[in-house]
This record gives structure tokens, C-alpha cells and sequence, in this order.
């Protein structure tokens, strides 16, 4: 499952290895990195200016941290156009032999996607592979030599770490334009329950909410590092928080994809996207149960318990008429259609804790089936 | 999101906890000291100083979920998710944000910090700044340091500023950083935050550096005081938070479950452009708490609780903030002496009821072009008959001198006058009649009850006599607007009537030499205007009672649409600017949907119509503000065909028009009705409509 899988990242990875110490090995590609590791050596982009001199990331000043991010940044082109949709999006180099990491979406439905460095140089990519589960792409250029950010170097963010993003939103950048920079701070953490029109965003995973506005139209798939440059996470898209209906500034932490880009890199990738797999073939109900709520007649229905049928499981565990169901297994159901959702995803096997109001109480119940 | 996907991932926040150790390692080996840089590392000092005000404020910080409840709020869908609040005493009782529970939920649940549910009531409300006061159900006090308010004067516009919430994540707070961009915003109730605001923080607290809580964030809007208001500025760089202070002072009331509300005094000010205008008092409202302190018209509002005002705007300012209960004591110029009034002030003010007299006034008009320097002389164009102006013995061809002895000069101040005096009780007119002043004795009616014989003008309208008598349609257009538009003119206002001009806004067309015109705005139905059946319908009574009748076009062939909400004021100036037309004299109309396009217009834009006509259709459901006022007088005349007997749906259009009229009249718009007979086409009353509009400035 996949949170086991961050689970396991988020321990193993180790503290980034002194700067200078600089041969890395993917874990499951095995491919050598060279010796060019943005977020780590002396960025090309400060040495051709000569008034900058690296002074090591802990004492990088903004434009230092700036200055070694922008030449891993990829300016991608690809296909929309049409119904409003922007041709562009964005993305950073991963590796030094032109490995892009960016966001999986329409503009790479296309025959051809260009990919633009920040010296200008383009490049026809070609698609590595896919995630759509975490809404990733890697694609691939013929280069070699490029710097690069280390997914391997990545680091977690707290809340008000400060952020600095990188991306071509709104395709303000072309050529050998940089791609803008955004400042702002991490908002808080949380899973992503967004949306984009009707639909569900596939990727529900964690998230850093940012202080900035950083998902607009062509952002997606940039960099979000901190003020020192470290790489931290990869711009989300443009969706709106399912729970307030306003559009959030998102990105997904690198531990949370980096397991898949690797899978991706070693051409092992299996996708299943069987939403079913996560419910259970036999759910509970509250039949089962013999709990009768309430008829829902409006959207936002109480679920009020209406009765409780006799000798059942439910009139056993004590719930009651009038009962107003508050929670199911610690999942708020702020209406009739939530309580449902919520017992599909209880195996009818499993003990269920419920909690209810009662008057000006909350009780918890237990309920599980006897068979 | 799916439940089991839910459990995973909360077992992956576990662990990022656990993990939090190696990163505070990794933070102490990459940010070196201070003294190992050349100067402090402001950033980081910074960024430590934002985590541990949120450390601070934390333990306060609610997180209120909500079971059922509406989907609507005054017909906008909101989502009902998680929002926040802050604990302001041991005993549990928490502010938040009237926003998060507009929605009038069944339950709420409050999170408290560390993961424990207690049961919220709502038990106080400040409508005057949109807040809400719960009470959580605790078995014993809270354990918790209180968050510590900022005083007022230490908070500076530029300082940095923390906006906390607690909905994206139940464990964690969500943070947003910025500056305070103003003070004595919304009135002087609230402060100006850069830093992002939005339902993800709504009810939570905007802290400064060092953690006090500097105010409350919540949706405000100057102009708009629903609990709506402001929320379409969410993560907009424009931000509100109510101070911390006015809060705690309100905080006992609000405990004690009493609902603030703003505080009225009931007076109208003359003048209409509140940042120019003084604040000289045009009407005080009869019982209103103005009226009860001894203020009168007249009298120059110069000081408000030690506030100096010298325009209109600044008294909204030491106004607004003021409670109902509270009492603003102000300093009045009077006779040229200062007064000193304190008033206290209420929570609601009975609806202004126009007083009238039942007579048309006109100034600088067909009877007498405005000498130089004077505005003319204020002379009585037509007395209705019965009225109490015909009962008084007004006369038309009467000069108004005086008012009760008060000199009056200009036809704004004589209407200010007669519409607020004081029901059935006898007022002194001086008027100048063949040389002689004379005083006459008349008792005000309330307006709605002076008006003109309707019903006989049905009869009285018929077809053109000849050519002269016709009238012609011009295009009217204006620069930048997509709309199209009509105005159906009397022929004898054209200088020519060999080309049929377009009114471009520029040059005047018109043969001056008539009277300044009334205008009625008229919606037809949304489309391109039939304008052949226009002609037909309109023409004659356009002729016969001299009056200009726009026709506005729908952008959207299908509907009528805000732009051309918008398009109408700029229309009416366009065609004043080529034709003599009278201001006090601007009605809007319409049937179906024109109706509910010309409700919409009338209530939204009170300074430019005074009169509006429903033709078989009641006041649209989206005008939701209908307050009279002294100043922007609006009369209302509902045109109703007979309804046809057993037909359902008519019978539930009249009971609609009925409940809205019914709503208008309590409202104490002045409203008349004019009922066809049976069979008979509503366009018999054009004639009649025109005869209305064109005494819509009646007294």
C-alpha cells in the first residue's frame, strides 16, 4: 500500500551527504550520478557570473539559493490549447542525463513535447514513464552533463518553513528566460481532498499547503525548495479544497513520489488505478446493523438515527432514536450521504466504533456483527 | 476521502512525527550560528520567532466540524467544512467567525487541541462585525494559557503578522504570514492583513511576532454587512481581522447571550457624496433616537466621541463601531453655537415613511426660467385633487416661501422637508400668490395616499391626433458597452425631424426649447427589441405625455445579465447629455423577466431612479435590501391584469405579487396599484404608466 511505502522512505533516508561527497546510487536504477549535484556543489549559474561565490547552502542568501535552482528548471510545451487549456507546464531536471521530473497531465498527450532549459537549449522529451496515481511523468532527453536536483537529497518542510518556488507559470518564461520565482512560507500539512470541477483529484496523498500563490495555469510540476535551495516538493495543479470550495497553493512532498520515480526510472512501474481495491468486497450497512436513520430529504441531511429495529446489533450496542451520528471509525459525517460513504469502506467484519450525541453528550459505541 | 486510504496516511503522519527529531538535527548542523555569519541570519530568526507564536497560540486554537445544516446561505451554495475558533476563557467559551456557521448546522463539534471533542453552542452573536461566541460542554475548566490580546497601540501598519487556522490538518495549525496593510478599515472595525485569509482561517486569530493575538479573522466587507460579505476576497492579499480588544470589551455582553447589534441613530444627512459632503442633518426621523436627543434639521454633526468629523464619511467612521446601547456623543453647530447632544443609540430604526402633501413642485421650469445666480423660483405645478395640498388651498402657479417660518430656496431641501414631517400633524406653507405672501395650513398624508387619480388617465389616452403628435425611436450608444439601446422620443423635442439622429453621449439634439424630460427605463424582454411593436405600443402615450422611454437591449439574447444592470445608469447619461432630461423624474419598468431586471435596477441604484413599475410581476427575490430613506425617495406601481379565473399559475403570479407588494408597503415604500379589466392588454396602460412616471417627483 502506498503509505506503507512512504513509511518505509521516511525512515530509511538519510541525511544528505556532505557537500563535495558526491557520488550518489539510486537506490533501484543503480545508475552513477556525476559529479554536478545542484543542491549541493557550486552551481555553473554562480561561477559564469563571477560576482557570486558559493559560500556553502547553509549560509546562501536568497539570490545564491535562487541562482543554483534555476538551472535545473525545464520549461515543457506540449499540447491544450484549445477550451481554455494551456500547451505548457512545468518541470526539473532529476538527473544529469536529462531525466525530467514533472506532472502528468494533458499537455504530455502529445507526439511531441519540447522541453526547454534555462540556457535555452531545447530538447524533443519523450515519456519515461507515468504515475497517474501520484500524478507524475518523468521524460527524457538526450543530454547528458546537466545539473540537476537529487530527489535522493530532498528534504521534509515543517509548517512556516520557508519555500521557494520555482516554475513557469503562466508561461511568462521562454527561451533562455529563467522561470519565475515565488516566496512564501509552508502553511500547514495535511491530505489532499481537492478537487477540479466535478472531479476528484487522483492524488490524495500529503501535501504541503503553501503561503504563496504558486498553482496557477503552467506552474505545475515545478520546484519547491527551501530558502536554501533544497529540493522539497513538486508544484501540485490547480484544484479547489473539496471542504471550503476556494483553490489551494499545494505541492507534493518528494517523499511521498520518490519511490515511484525510481520505479520509473528502473522501467518497473506497475500501474493500477482500481479504486474498488481500497474498499472492501463485503461492506457494512446499516441494515446489517438494524439502524434506520432518518429519510434524507435535503443535501445536507442530519443522519439522526430515526430507529433502531429490535434484537439488532445497534440496539444491543445501546444506540438509540434521536441519536445524532457524529463520527464512523473517527471519520466526521456531517450528513446522511457521509455515513454511508464511510460504511463502504468497513469490511462487515470488522468492529466499527460509531460516535453519537445524545442530548448534550457524545458516546462512542462499538458495533460489530455476529455471524 | 476514502476511509481505510485515511488510516494509512495517519500512520504516515505518526511517523513523520517521529521523524521531526532527525529534522531538527539536520536544521542545527545547516544553520550555523549567528556568530559564524557575518551579521544574524534574519530569516531564520524570523522563522523562529512565526513557529514559536504558533506554539504559543495552539493550545487555544478550536477546530469546529458541523453535522448537517443548510447548503445554502442567502441563496449562495457553501461548503460546510471544518473551520476554526479561539478559546477566550477557562470556562470554554470560544469567538469565532459567523461565516463558519451561516449555514445554521444541526450540531457542532469543536476539536480541541490534543484531539478531544466537545460538544459548541452558538451563544452570543456581534452582528456588527460578524462574529459568533460558543460555549463548549466541559466537565471542568480548561487548562490552558489564555491567549494574550496586543494592545492596540503597539500594532503597526508594515509589522509582520501571523493568520493561524485549523482545517487543513486537525493535528497541526495551518499558517499564513504577511503584514498589516491598514488600521481602521470596515469603519474602524477592523484592521488590513496581506496575509492570506480564507475559510481555512476564518475565526482564527492574526498574532504578531511574539504571539499575542492582534485580532480576530473574519470575511468583512465596507460596504456589504452580511454574513456573506468579503468572503469573494479569500487569499486575495485582502484580509480583515476585528480587534482583539473590541472583542474582550464585548466579551461579557456576548457571554450573558445578548446579540450586538449595530447602533442607529436615524438621521439622514444632506448631500450624497459622503467623502466631500459635511455632515449637516437633513432629516431626523420622527422617534428615532435623533429625534429623541433634540437633534434637528439643520444642525452640523462637527464632533463624535472626540472625533473630529468634517465629512460625511468620518461620521461613519466614529459610527460604525458604536453598538446599539452605546451612545455617541456628538458636538453640533446650531444657529452658530455649539451643542453638545449624546444620543443613544438603537438597534433598529422604524422604516421611514414619506409624508406628502399631494402637489407636483418644480423648480426652474416651464414657469419661470432660473434667473442668474438662483435656482428659480420653487413653483407648484399641479395640485392633486383631495390631496391635503388642495385641501390647504395650494394653488398651481404658487411660489413656496417658507416651510413652518424656515426659508427654503432649493427643491432638494423643500422635499427633504415635506417628506419627513410628521403624519396628520398641521404644518405652515407661505407661499407667494399675485404678489402677496400667504400663509396656508395643510396636514400631511402619508405619500403613498396624495397621489393622482390613476385610474381616469386609462380612459383618457388615445392615439396620436397627427404627425406632430408621434414620436421617434433613436439609437442610443455608448462608448465601451457591447449593449444596444433605444430611446423612444417625442417628436416635438427633435430639431429635426427629416433625420433620425443617434445620441452618441456628445452633442445635444433636442430643440431646447422644452422643459427638462422624465425617463422611463423600460426592459422588454431580453433580445433584440421589436422595435415595430415598440413604436406601436409606446408611441402615442410618448407623444401624449412627453416623456422619454429608453429600451435598453440584453447582451445575452436569452437573459437579462449584470452588464446590463450596468449599462442603464450609463445609458440615462448618455441621453442626458442630448437631451433635457429631469433627474428627479428617472423611473425603471418592466414585465416578466424585465421586471425582476428592473426591481434589481431600481433597489441598486437608489441615488438615480425614483419610481419603479412592475407590469404582472412581483419585486424580484434578488433584491434582498429594501430600506426607505429620506433621500432616495422610490415609489412603486404595480400594473396587474385581471387574473384569469381557475388558472393556477395565475393565481399563484398574483399571490406573488401580492406577498411582494404586501413586503414593499411594510417596507413603507409608497406603493400604488392599477388593475385592468378583465381582457384587457396591459399596453392600454402605457398611457397611464407615462402619466405616473411623469409625477414621480410628486409631494
Amino acid at each position: 500500500m502506498l503509505g506503507q511505502r512512504q513509511r518505509s522512505k521516511l525512515v530509511k533516508s538519510k541525511p544528505p551527504s556532505r557537500w563535495g561527497l558526491v557520488v550518489l546510487i539510486t537506490a533501484i536504477a543503480g545508475s552513477v550520478n556525476p559529479p554536478s549535484i545542484a543542491g549541493l556543489t557550486v552551481p555553473s549559474g554562480m561561477r559564469q557570473d563571477g560576482q557570486l561565490v558559493d559560500v556553502g547552502i547553509a549560509k546562501r542568501s536568497f539570490a545564491q539559493s535562487v541562482a543554483a535552482v534555476q538551472p535545473c528548471i525545464v520549461k515543457i510545451v506540449g499540447s491544450g490549447g484549445f477550451q481554455g487549456l494551456e500547451p505548457y507546464q512545468s518541470g526539473f531536471l532529476i538527473s544529469s542525463d536529462g531525466l525530467i521530473l514533472t506532472t502528468w497531465s494533458y499537455v504530455l498527450d502529445s507526439d511531441v513535447v519540447t522541453a526547454t532549459l534555462n540556457d535555452g537549449q531545447k530538447f524533443d522529451a519523450k515519456l519515461l514513464g507515468y504515475d497517474p496515481r501520484l500524478e507524475i511523468a518523468v521524460l527524457r532527453i538526450e543530454a547528458a552533463g546537466l545539473e540537476f536536483l537529487n530527489l535522493d537529497e530532498a528534504i521534509p518542510a515543517q509548517t512556516s518553513t520557508r519555500v521557494l518556488a520555482f516554475s513557469n507559470l503562466y508561461g511568462v518564461a521562454a527561451g533562455n528566460e529563467p522561470a519565475s520565482v515565488q516566496h512564501g512560507i509552508v502553511a500547514g500539512k495535511t491530505t489532499l481532498s481537492a478537487r477540479r470541477g466535478a472531479f476528484d483529484s487522483m492524488y490524495q496523498g500529503n501535501v504541503y499547503i503553501l503561503d504563496a500563490v504558486t498553482n496557477n495555469p503552467g506552474a505545475t510540476g515545478g520546484a519547491v525548495t527551501d530558502r536554501k535551495g533544497r529540493l522539497l516538493g513538486v508544484i501540485g495543479k490547480e484544484l479547489r479544497d473539496k471542504q471550503t470550495g476556494n483553490w489551494i497553493n499545494y505541492s507534493i512532498p518528494i517523499s511521498e513520489i520518490i519511490d515511484s520515480v525510481n520505479e520509473i526510472r528502473a522501467g518497473k512501474l506497475i500501474v493500477t488505478t482500481d479504486e474498488a481495491g481500497r474498499k472492501p468486497s463485503e461492506p457494512m450497512t446499516l441494515e446489517l446493523l438494524g439502524i434506520v436513520l432518518v429519510p434524507e430529504v435535503v443535501g445536507r441531511t442530519p443522519p439522526y438515527v430515526d430507529r433502531v429495529l429490535p434484537d439488532s446489533v445497534a440496539a444491543e450496542a445501546g444506540l438509540q432514536p434521536d441519536d445524532l451520528l457524529i463520527d464512523v471509525r473517527g471519520r466526521m459525517t456531517p450528513a446522511i450521504a457521509d455515513v454511508l460513504t464511510a460504511f463502504s469502506f468497513v469490511d462487515r467484519d470488522s468492529t466499527m466504533q460509531v460516535t453519537v450525541q445524545r442530548g448534550q453528550r457524545f458516546l462512542t459505541l462499538e458495533l460489530k456483527l455476529v455471524r | 476521502m476514502p476511509y481505510i486510504f485515511m488510516r494509512s496516511l495517519i500512520c504516515l503522519a505518526v511517523c513523520g512525527i517521529s521523524a521531526g527529531g532527525w529534522n531538527l538535527e539536520l536544521a542545527a548542523q545547516d544553520n550555523p550560528s549567528p556568530s559564524q555569519q557575518n551579521g544574524p541570519d534574519f530569516e531564520q530568526l524570523e522563522e523562529d520567532a512565526i513557529r514559536a507564536a504558533v506554539e504559543r497560540i495552539r493550545p487555544a486554537l478550536v477546530r469546529f466540524e458541523t453535522i448537517g445544516g443548510n447548503r445554502r446561505v442567502s441563496q449562495t451554495l457553501v461548503e460546510a467544512g471544518p473551520s476554526t475558533g479561539l478559546i477566550v476563557s477557562r470556562e470554554g467559551f470560544v469567538i469565532s467567525a459567523a461565516f463558519n456557521f451561516a449555514h445554521e448546522p444541526t450540531s457542532i463539534v469543536a476539536k480541541l487541541d490534543g484531539g478531544i471533542r466537545k460538544l459548541a453552542t452558538v451563544v452570543g452573536r456581534d452582528l456588527n462585525r460578524n462574529l459568533v461566541l460558543l460555549k463548549l460542554e466541559l466537565d471542568e475548566p480548561l487548562n490552558l494559557e489564555i491567549p494574550v490580546p496586543a494592545a492596540p497601540a503597539t500594532v503597526q501598519v508594515g509589522q509582520t503578522v501571523i493568520a493561524v487556522g485549523r482545517v487543513f490538518d486537525e493535528r497541526e495549525p495551518n499558517v499564513s504570514t504577511g503584514i498589516v496593510s491598514a488600521k481602521n478599515r470596515i469603519w474602524g472595525k477592523a484592521l488590513q492583513t496581506d496575509a492570506k485569509v480564507s475559510p481555512a482561517n476564518f475565526g482564527g486569530p492574526l498574532l504578531d511576532l511574539s504571539g499575542r493575538w492582534i485580532g480576530l479573522l473574519a470575511p468583512l466587507s465596507p460596504d456589504d454587512d452580511s454574513v456573506l460579505g468579503g468572503t469573494e476576497w479569500y487569499d486575495s492579499g485582502i484580509g480583515f481581522a476585528v480587534h482583539a480588544t473590541d472583542i474582550l470589551n464585548r466579551l461579557e455582553t456576548l457571554k450573558a447571550g445578548v446579540t450586538i447589534r449595530p447602533g442607529l441613530m436615524g438621521l439622514t444627512l444632506k448631500g450624497n457624496d459622503s467623502y466631500a459632503d459635511p455632515a449637516l442633518i437633513g432629516v431626523c426621523q420622527v422617534g428615532s433616537p435623533a429625534d429623541k436627543a433634540g437633534l434637528k434639521p439643520g444642525d452640523l454633526i462637527v464632533e463624535i466621541n472626540g472625533l473630529a468629523v468634517q465629512r460625511q464619511a468620518e461620521m461613519k467612521h466614529a459610527i460604525a463601531p458604536l453598538d446599539a446601547g452605546m451612545t455617541a456623543q456628538l458636538v453640533v453647530v446650531r444657529n452658530g453655537a455649539r451643542v453638545e447632544v449624546d444620543v443613544e443609540l438603537a438597534e433598529t430604526i422604524e422604516p421611514f415613511d414619506f409624508a406628502g402633501l399631494g402637489m407636483i413642485v418644480r423648480q426652474g421650469n416651464e414657469l419661470g426660467a432660473a434667473a442668474k445666480g438662483s435656482a428659480g423660483d420653487l413653483a407648484v405645478i399641479e395640485v392633486f385633487q383631495d390631496g391635503p395640498a388642495a385641501v390647504a388651498d395650494l394653488r398651481p402657479g404658487d411660489v413656496i416661501q417658507a416651510i413652518e417660518q424656515q426659508p427654503v430656496e432649493l427643491i432638494e431641501d423643500l422635499r427633504l422637508q415635506i417628506v419627513s414631517l410628521k403624519l396628520d400633524e398641521p404644518v405652515l406653507i407661505s407661499v407667494q400668490r399675485a404678489g402677496r405672501v400667504i400663509s396656508l395650513t395643510a396636514k400631511p398624508r402619508r405619500l403613498a395616499q396624495c397621489g393622482a387619480a390613476l385610474r381616469e388617465q386609462v380612459a383618457n389616452v388615445g392615439p396620436p391626433a397627427d404627425d406632430v403628435n408621434s414620436a421617434v425611436l433613436v439609437e442610443v450608444s455608448v462608448a465601451d458597452r457591447p449593449n444596444h439601446c433605444w430611446a423612444l422620443v417625442p417628436s416635438s423635442l427633435l430639431a429635426s425631424r427629416a433625420t433620425t439622429p443617434t445620441v452618441q453621449g456628445s452633442q445635444p439634439v433636442d430643440n431646447g426649447a422644452t422643459s427638462p424630460m422624465p425617463v422611463l427605463v423600460w426592459f422588454s424582454v431580453p433580445g433584440p427589441l421589436n422595435r415595430e411593436q415598440v413604436n406601436k405600443e409606446w408611441e402615442s402615450a410618448v407623444a401624449s405625455q412627453q416623456a422619454i422611454v429608453l429600451f435598453p437591449e440584453s447582451v445575452d439574447e436569452t437573459e437579462w445579465g449584470r452588464e446590463d444592470f450596468e449599462f442603464a445608469p450609463a445609458a440615462i447619461e448618455a441621453l442626458g447629455k442630448s437631451f433635457s432630461i429631469d433627474r428627479n423624474r428617472i423611473a425603471v419598468g418592466g414585465r416578466g423577466a424585465g421586471a425582476a431586471m428592473a426591481g434589481v435596477a431600481a433597489f441598486g441604484e437608489r441615488d438615480l431612479f425614483r419610481g419603479l413599475v412592475l407590469v404582472d410581476s412581483p419585486l424580484s427575490k434578488r433584491v434582498t435590501s429594501m430600506e426607505t430613506s429620506p433621500a432616495q425617495p422610490l415609489l412603486v406601481l404595480s400594473v396587474q391584469s385581471s387574473a384569469e379565473i381557475g388558472d393556477p399559475s395565475d393565481t399563484l403570479n398574483q399571490r406573488k405579487i401580492a406577498e411582494s407588494l404586501d413586503a414593499l408597503e411594510i417596507a413603507k415604500f409608497p406603493v400604488e396599484r392599477l388593475g385592468l379589466q378583465p381582457g384587457e392588454d396591459w399596453s392600454a396602460a402605457i398611457g397611464t404608466v407615462l402619466f405616473w412616471v411623469n409625477r414621480v417627483d410628486r409631494l
